[in-house]
């Protein structure tokens, strides 16, 4: 059966030539670049980009809180995800999958439309722009993202568990904290990945929410793009990949929820 | 349980309420005449619309949304079925390589996406190709999402079917055209709308690489500090009517077929 395929698929292999030659030009050429522009001055070798942006003092605090700024969010999305995952997952709720794509709805819908909604709202109610108003555009902007891995992973997991620890006389809190919530880090750990990356570089929600004392990284690196330092630009831009990968290597290291469930998007 | 139920119910309805004020605010402000957000001030009206429809600044940031991102989901759903169909016999780690860089825009920050493609086309002297940037952009956005929804339903697929075209004297490209892709279409149909979707919505990537091209978002961001957000409420409103629209009609179909398919 092998063998005779052999002739055929040698063509077929052929189809895969416009995606290379696009990834390549697109994705493997712009990434080298960023290497390129982050190491050389005038086309000769120097470390001056990383210098001057490890030993800049702003550069450094608005990394740090982006960082942290991230993490707490993260957090709170996390801590209000999970209540609604497990409600539509566990308590045998009849439209739960309708209820989720109330959920996800508003992810179709723009991001600055939205962002004009909320502002509005908030001009409404008085809240000024600051902190708060940063944190509550990000947790409502990311909770869908996180909504979505958890419920996977909470419906998916055997109630013969449940039952099992329930049988073995485990109180209602110990079956949650025994049994469901060890059975759900690889959906928390997915879901925190996919809502942290784009928490760090976010420019807009911090551009229009935080206000200039809550400037973040992607708007340090949108700065270096319009006043056309590439190569500042570079060095912020393969700090964010060395972040993002190390993001990915945890998700890989902790949860196959991405590769089981392909039904995730 | 009966009361375990009732706590998540009142929690859910919470989250949902708070998710949609904004969105139900802006289509209910669309409507009111006065430039300021408040409930006194609120003055019943078509004016926000009227001023939409002749603006020509926005016509034209509509006209090249919808334009580009037709062009590049078409784009990326050709490169992407292409490349699935060609993937699907080889070994398995050429696979998982193929789609390691087929995942990388999708995994990366978008601005560090942004900031490189910025740096491609000044190295390639293309920056005043203004809709060709974008058309290219747009399709890197779209792509990933167009192989991770072809790929799986090719897989499931049957697949002597391509070989028995072939053995019975058809070229490649016949067989790919005549054989799997009638079969594909509902699967590439459903890749080119969400690839049309994501790039209608893409802002980060869109405003790196404009070079005096509205788009939607674009425009919108362009504007977001002016007082003339309510030619803005009314644009959301509509893009926000349309979209819940649009997928009502296609949840109530799949959900339609679904029950069809599971009573026949």
């Amino acid at each position: 059966m092998k063998k005779q395929n052999k002739g055929t698929s040698g063509y077929r292999h052929l189809f895969v030539a416009p995606f290379i030659i696009f990834m390549l030009v697109m994705v493997v050429f712009p990434l080298s670049l960023l290497f390129y522009h982050a190491f050389t001055y005038e086309g000769s070798f120097t470390f001056d980009h990383f210098r001057a942006i490890l030993t800049d003092g702003p550069s450094l605090a608005i990394l740090w809180r982006s960082l942290w700024v991230a993490v707490l969010a993260a957090v709170i999305i996390m801590l209000i995800a999970y209540p609604i995952a497990y409600g539509l997952a566990m308590t045998g709720f009849k439209r739960g999958r309708t209820i989720l794509l109330l959920f996800t709805l508003p992810m179709w819908t723009n991001l600055l439309l939205r962002s004009i909604a909320l502002n509005n709202l908030f001009s409404l109610i008085g809240l000024e722009n600051g902190f708060l108003a940063l944190m509550i555009a990000l947790v409502m902007n990311f909770l869908p993202i996180m909504i979505l891995p958890l419920y996977v992973v909470l419906s998916n997991i055997d109630k013969k568990y449940i039952e099992a620890s329930q049988d073995l006389g485990a109180t209602p809190g110990r079956v949650f904290t025994k049994t469901v919530l060890p059975l759900s880090v690889p959906g928390i750990i997915a879901g925190f990945v996919l809502v942290f990356t784009p928490i760090v570089s976010t420019f807009f929600l911090s551009a229009r929410f935080g206000g200039n004392s809550w400037r973040m990284f992607g708007q340090l690196l949108s700065d270096h793009y319009t006043t056309r330092h590439f190569g500042l630009g570079s060095v912020l831009s393969i700090i964010l990949l060395i972040v993002v990968a190390l993001t990915v290597l945890v998700l890989n290291r902790f949860s196959k929820v991405g590769n089981k469930r392909g039904g995730l998007w | 349980m009966n009361r375990k139920k009732l706590f998540f119910g009142i929690f859910i309805a919470a989250a949902l309420i708070v998710l949609y004020t904004p969105i139900l605010l802006i289509i209910v402000f669309a409507f009111s005449e006065s430039g300021t957000i408040s409930l006194s001030s609120f003055e019943f009206g078509f004016a926000n619309f009227r001023e939409l429809f002749t603006d020509t600044r926005i016509l034209t940031a509509i006209f090249n949304t919808l334009f580009i991102a037709t062009v590049a989901a078409f784009l990326a759903t050709v490169i992407g079925t292409m490349a699935s169909v060609g993937m699907l016999k080889m070994k398995r780690r050429a696979q998982s390589g193929l789609m390691a860089l087929n995942l990388t825009p999708l995994i990366n920050a978008t601005i560090v996406t942004s900031f490189s493609l910025v740096l491609m086309f000044a190295t390639l002297g293309m920056l005043s190709m203004g809709y060709i940037r974008l058309i290219l952009a747009h399709t890197l956005v779209a792509l990933p999402i167009v192989m991770i929804i072809v790929l799986p339903k090719l897989r499931n697929m049957d697949n002597s079917l391509f070989d028995a075209a072939m053995d019975l004297g058809a070229k490649p490209s016949q067989a790919l055209l005549k054989v799997v892709i009638p079969q594909l279409m509902p699967a590439l149909i459903g890749a080119f709308l969400v690839g049309f979707t994501i790039s209608v919505d893409e802002f980060i990537i869109t405003n790196f690489n404009n070079s005096g091209i509205d788009t939607i978002p674009t425009l919108v961001y362009a504007r977001f500090g002016f007082r003339v957000q309510g030619v803005m409420r009314a644009l959301s409103a509509l893009v926000f009517l349309a979209i819940f629209v649009a997928l009502v009609i296609v949840n109530a179909r799949m959900s339609r077929k679904k029950r069809s398919a599971s009573a026949g």
